[in-house]
């Protein structure tokens, strides 16, 4: 470190990136919380063992050959150029600056930082497989998910240099694709082949709400996500950098690109589409706690591809025309195709995450994507010659984005299934896949039918209520019901 | 000596960890590591599943069930004993949930 500006900048950048490590665990608290909350208590303990060891088996990995991805395959390779030189040196699992080092001090919190992004991609598939997933067969998937195939689609979509980012436009600020489209394709993948839980369907075919057990937990586990995701969000920017041009000093925030931006924009945005997301599943799903809470998640999710530019306004908007069609979507696939997603992350992730994409490339046609790599020749440009943001290159860009989650999953699932590795015999599942090895996860709560008697109480007051109950005819309703909830 | 024995001059010093020259070494065995573990994994819970079907067999899995069918994990020993001296009460209604399921 040459000048105290420069030392300032680069210990201020190591710091900002450690914060939001810090803040990132929360996202898997979270997860933890609502995962054990929404499966019933008989699976409890492998739920929690499955979503907490996949932490590490991603860590160890993304050290092994994750980071070193990321760095290695901007160009493809094989589209825009070969692999990336320098990425052995910097990102290598035996590079010197994988480790304590004096002459780098960003390398390892820039690492960390996309671990936790890894983290988030493999925690996504996590909930929907929920009740008869293996746990060996998840934590094959989400290593797959979280150190291979997201950081393949950063490496294409979110590094500046990146070769959908110069030859399509690409633009994703706050990884609607490269991280939720992603994983909900991956996680379609896995539950095509899965198949749903015993019970979940009907011999008619009708749909059977399994409910959580604990919806209060779950919804604590989905406002802990919220908490974390304020760390995802302000890791997806550079705090400090010289944009200047012609000279000129300028420094400011950027987004993962490089292009200036402000944190305070995209707090802005970032409650802005949490709230038109809540909003909007509070009306389209009757006040289900479940779904009003993973609203918000799925608005801001829907609006992260552009919440670096938007108008807090358009982010609101956005967020709830998006939740609406992705909770109409997850209940028609779930009819039609038999489709057992239990936490609706198809959904959350998925479908929103291709709409934020998509949407993203019409709402800022025409931006600047990135600054330009000599060489490489864009298909729609600036009139300054920078690789621009358009319609075609992000929705293809969320195709490509969805496709590389679920393709290689799927596949991956179906070899696991052909060695009857993927899900728990049906005994297991039925018993409860805690019971092999583990106690109850409540041991002292003896359920109603040792209760004291209030059940029995509480029904046969509920019959003797049966006739009075009833609404007159042409009462108004509302009143009736008042009037018949003051006797009490 | 494992690495380092002064700070003077710290923009001459690079890497802070003891015996560097390892990290392919290290890199290696960490590599092979998370790969036995995962087998390790996989076999431990084909042996817990085994176990598990296994008992299931030999108690019935009506009686796995348990109390409210779908909801409370049974106790292991409990079942075995009921097993063993066919004194295993398993409630109507529960047996009929789980006729013809089959592992």
């Amino acid at each position: 470190m040459q000048d105290q500006l420069q030392s300032l900048t680069i210990l201020f950048t190591e710091f900002y990136y450690w914060v939001t490590i810090v803040f990132m665990f929360l996202i898997h608290v979270g997860f933890a919380t609502y995962e054990i909350a929404v499966v019933r208590p008989k699976n409890m303990q492998r739920t929690l063992m499955k979503t907490f060891v996949i932490i590490p088996l991603v860590t160890i990995t993304f050290f092994f050959f994750g980071w070193w991805i990321y760095n290695a395959l901007p160009n493809g390779p094989g589209i825009t150029g070969g692999l990336a030189e320098g990425a052995a040196d910097t990102a290598a699992p035996w590079s010197p600056l994988m480790a304590p080092n004096l002459s780098d001090r960003i390398n390892g919190v820039f690492w960390a930082a996309f671990l936790l992004f890894s983290w988030t991609a493999a925690a996504i598939v996590s909930g929907a497989l929920l009740e008869r997933v293996r746990t060996g067969a998840f934590l094959i998937i989400g290593t797959l998910v979280g150190s291979v195939l997201w950081i393949i689609d950063a490496a294409w979509g979110w590094h500046p240099e990146g070769w959908m980012v110069q030859v399509m436009g690409y633009h994703d600020a706050y990884a609607s694709g490269v991280i939720h489209a992603l994983a909900g394709g991956a996680t379609l993948g896995v539950l095509i082949v899965l198949g749903p839980r015993i019970g979940k369907f009907g011999k008619r075919g009708e749909v059977r709400d399994i409910k959580p057990h604990n919806v209060w937990l779950a919804c604590v586990g989905l406002f802990l996500i919220f908490t974390g995701f304020w760390g995802f969000y302000v890791a997806c920017n550079i705090p400090m950098l010289d944009v200047g041009t012609g000279g000129q000093v300028y420094f400011s925030a950027t987004n993962i690109y490089l292009m200036p931006t402000t944190l305070s924009g995209i707090t802005l945005n970032f409650l802005m589409s949490f709230s038109g997301g809540i909003l909007a599943a509070y009306v389209v799903s009757r006040g289900d706690p479940f779904w009003t809470f993973s609203g918000g998640l799925a608005g801001v999710i829907a609006t992260s591809a552009g919440n670096d530019l938007y108008h807090p306004i358009q982010s609101m908007l956005l967020a709830a025309i998006a939740v609406a069609i992705i909770f109409k979507l997850h209940f028609y696939v779930e009819r039609r195709f038999k489709l057992d997603d239990v936490v609706g992350a198809v959904a959350v992730h998925g479908y929103a995450g291709v709409f934020g994409v998509v949407t993203a490339g019409f709402m800022l046609w025409g931006y600047p994507a990135a600054a330009p790599v000599a060489g490489t020749t864009a298909w729609f440009t600036t009139p300054e010659g920078w690789p621009a943001i358009n319609p075609v290159g992000n929705t293809l860009g969320a195709l490509i984005m969805f496709g590389l989650g679920f393709l290689p999953v799927y596949v991956v699932a179906k070899i696991l299934n052909r060695f009857g590795l993927l899900r728990v015999p049906r005994a297991v599942e039925l018993v409860g896949l805690d019971v092999h090895d583990h106690t109850s996860a409540y041991p002292y709560f003896h359920g109603r039918l040792d209760g004291n008697g209030l059940a029995d109480e509480e029904r046969a007051l509920a019959e003797a209520m049966n006739d009075t109950a009833t609404v007159p005819p042409g009462a108004p309703s509302l009143g009736a019901l008042a009037r018949e909830d003051m006797r009490r | 000596m494992t690495g380092l024995d002064s700070f003077t001059n710290p923009q001459e010093i690079g890497a802070l960890y003891p015996f560097a020259g390892t990290e392919v070494v290290l890199a290696i065995a960490g590599i092979l590591l998370w790969l036995a573990w995962h087998v390790h994994q996989m076999r431990a819970e084909n042996r817990e599943n085994e176990a598990a079907v296994e008992l299931y067999r030999k108690v019935g899995t009506a009686r796995a069930l348990g109390k409210d069918g779908t909801e409370w994990l049974p106790d292991e020993t409990e079942l075995t004993r009921e097993a063993g001296t066919g004194n295993g009460a398993v409630r109507g209604e529960t047996a009929g949930k789980v006729t013809g399921v089959t592992t």
